[in-house]
């Protein structure tokens, strides 16, 4: 097609949505939306940065933008298939990565199996779409080049998750101020480094301290009681600790049948930020009390709760014999309490405790609490 | 010798960061409780006002 018919059928097309060619920062997209919407550029860039804040729906619709809507070849028609069919091909295996691995996990980032591959993906995704990029800006267009393109890409995407992830799970342990200041020092080098026309590449490893950092702080996680496997079987009330049991990430397995309950109540406190935590008490135990988790899966006594801000009712603790008065809280994973005398709670780190049947669990209980 | 002139996108994200850094210091001393909605919105301000910053240079060049 020449020029003269190219602007004929311009002039009777109704307008196409383009990436634009010489207003964009990355692929083109939010120019190339303010060129066919009639408005600023900056409207939609700053709705896109926001909108990766919450929950990264903005990067996985930027994605999907770059990869399905056409470069602008600067005449205000789409680039020939033939410019565009490597990287595309390339984005596309990207952005198929992004949405199908969480897909087939079942789960998005915290699922186990495949879910769990949520975070291989999204750095490969982004390294693709930073290669794209590049190539569209006519750099390494050399095809020696190409591998050392993307795997320079590559690094750069797993520097930044990297650096994210470690912000904010120094906030969640509890170091919030340290990254906080280490934020703001940051800060100061990069001002004194833009006062001399220097260091806009810092603002990158910065921004991923930032959005850390603050995502931990929204969120709240609290992670602190450090990392790893607890085992805890204590004989007598009096080896339990006054501020009870806690940790950050990991499995945390509280075994109280060996203590002799005889009437007693027990108030137990137990916090979970991310995994597992498995409480077993004796069958006779009417297990009472308040526990709450933020995102996963909670089965008390046998009543299960499934999805996010799950709350357990309280439940009245009977006149006599012996109960736990629970206080538990989970971030992110599974609770689960179980009064049966015969599980393994230990072999496979509490997973024996997810074998036995709910009513069972909630038909003991109740018995044990109208005593 | 040439000088470079001052990088307007790389203040704006500095100051940026200063001021993110300075909020999130206070929060997590307790010195302040902004919890998650204004840590939210002063993230999304500080994206923002680089967003912006950017733009308005990238209109000039």
């Amino acid at each position: 097609m020449n020029e003269e018919e190219k602007d004929a059928q311009t002039e009777s097309a109704p307008k196409r949505l383009l990436r634009s060619d010489d207003d964009r920062m990355l692929a083109g997209v939010a120019g190339g939306l303010a060129d066919y919407f009639g408005l600023d550029p900056i409207i939609f860039r700053i709705a896109f940065g926001v909108s990766v804040l919450f929950g990264g729906l903005g990067l996985v619709v930027y994605l999907a933008l770059t990869l399905f809507v056409p470069l602008d070849d600067g005449s205000e028609h789409p680039q020939a298939i033939a410019q565009r069919s490597n990287w595309t091909a390339l984005l596309a295996i990207g952005f198929l990565l992004l949405i199908a691995i969480p897909a087939i996990g079942g789960g998005l980032i915290w699922g186990d199996g495949p879910g769990s591959l949520f975070w291989i993906a999204v750095p490969i995704a982004a390294a693709v779409a930073a290669w794209a990029v590049v190539r569209d800006r006519g750099g390494w267009r050399g095809g020696g080049k190409t591998l050392g393109a993307v795997l320079l890409a590559l690094l750069a995407a797993t520097v930044f998750a990297s650096l994210a992830l470690t912000a904010a799970l120094l906030t969640a342990v509890g170091e919030g101020v340290a990254v906080a200041v280490g934020l703001s020092i940051a800060g100061v080098l990069l001002i004194a480094l833009a006062v001399l026309g220097l260091g806009r590449w810092l603002i990158l490893p910065v921004a991923a301290i930032a959005l850390g950092a603050s995502a931990a702080a929204a969120s709240d996680f609290d992670l602190e009681g450090g990392i790893g496997e607890r085992t805890y079987q204590p004989a007598g009330f009096s080896e339990i600790p006054a501020d009870g049991y806690q940790l950050g990430i990991g499995e945390l397995v509280i075994d109280l049948r060996d203590i002799e309950w005889a009437g007693r109540t027990l108030e137990l406190d137990a916090r979970l930020g991310m995994g597992e935590a498995v409480i077993a008490v004796p069958e006779r135990v009417c297990v009472t009390g308040d526990a709450e988790a933020r995102v996963g899966e909670m089965a008390v006594a046998g009543q299960r709760l499934e999805g996010v801000d799950l709350e357990l009712p309280d439940r009245a603790a009977p006149k006599a014999g012996p109960a736990l008065e629970l206080d538990a809280s989970l971030d992110v994973g599974a609770l689960r309490v179980v009064n049966d005398d015969a599980v393994d709670v230990l072999r496979e780190r509490g997973g024996g405790a997810n074998s036995l049947d709910d009513n069972v669990l909630r038909e003991r209980n109740t018995e044990a609490c109208s005593r | 010798m040439s000088r470079r002139s001052p990088d307007l996108v790389g203040l704006a994200a500095g100051i940026a960061a200063v001021a993110l850094g300075g909020l999130l210091a206070l929060d997590r001393d307790g010195a302040i409780t902004l919890g998650a909605g204004w840590i939210a919105v002063a993230a999304c301000a500080a994206a923002g006002v680089v967003l912006v910053t950017s733009g308005l240079m990238d209109r000039r060049d």
